[in-house]
């Protein structure tokens, strides 16, 4: 099977899951016995904060990997996935924000959680921005790698800071030990949701890794040339 | 009464981040596609 027709499928996975998901996030799941309709939020900032973790996962692995290895292909992977990772980053951002308003009663506040995602969302931003300021593009590729694994380290302060220390957020729901406290039908919503947003994260990284090559392809014809 | 008009940013939100980051790839890969077809058209 060819990457192009990986990518097509995937395209067409994605687009399944998330009109399922947006179905039964703003239809079929009841509304929360506390917040009312609003809850429905968390069917789009919860998945967006997960794909979050798992792309800058991505990079961890893929820049230890091209450290190790060398290979171009690996510090490609590492870069597409730092650029999809920013995204979903910043809209968990927005999305809480926007969540926060109703719930908290403001936009912003320098909660433990939200201080930490903002501080991962600069470390990427600034992992993209050293990519395209380093002219040597094997010396910009080493040092994002180095930034890359350092930055991850910020993944767990980001998900335990919710027990760590005393913070408007509220502490986790599904991922605990003792098991969910979500009602069924929000946890199988939740779970929808969190499947399609993974989805689209893969259709994503697959089309910015395409770019990679392209980019790579046409480094090498002006080699060449 | 709920707080439709906070859903309906979210969602909004969601889909306009995504939808145009998805667009910018797409844009970025046809003028890289445009640049190496006018290289190789060179070539010939």
């Amino acid at each position: 099977m060819t990457f192009a027709r990986v990518r097509s499928i995937l395209g067409i996975l994605t687009l399944v899951g998330l009109t399922a998901g947006l179905y039964l996030g703003l239809i079929w799941a009841p509304p929360d016995a506390y917040q009312g309709q609003v809850q429905r939020i968390m069917y789009v900032h919860v998945p967006t904060a997960w794909v979050a973790y798992l792309a800058f996962l991505v990079v961890f692995i893929f820049s230890i990997l091209y450290l190790w290895r060398g290979s171009e292909t690996f510090d490609q992977v590492a870069y597409a996935s730092a650029e999809v990772g920013v995204v979903f980053t910043g809209l968990t951002i927005l999305a809480g924000s926007i969540w926060g308003k109703p719930t908290w009663g403001v936009w912003w506040t320098w909660d433990a959680r939200l201080t930490t995602t903002a501080i991962l969302f600069l470390i990427y931003v600034g992992y993209l921005m050293l990519r395209s300021f380093v002219e040597d593009r094997s010396r910009g590729a080493r040092y994002a790698a180095v930034l890359g694994i350092v930055g991850f380290l910020d993944i767990p302060i980001v998900h335990k800071s919710v027990e760590w220390w005393r913070t408007l957020h509220q502490a986790p729901s599904v991922m605990r030990p003792e098991g969910a406290t979500v009602a069924p039908p929000m946890l199988f919503t939740l779970l929808v949701s969190v499947a399609a947003f993974t989805l689209l994260y893969l259709y994503l990284l697959s089309q910015r890794l395409h770019l990679e090559r392209l980019d790579a392809e046409i480094l090498e014809r002006s080699r060449e040339g | 009464m709920g707080h439709w008009n906070y859903i309906a940013a979210a969602y909004l939100v969601a889909a306009v981040t995504l939808g145009g980051y998805w667009l910018s790839v797409r844009r970025r890969i046809r003028r890289r596609e445009d640049a190496i077809r006018m290289a190789v058209g060179d070539k010939r």
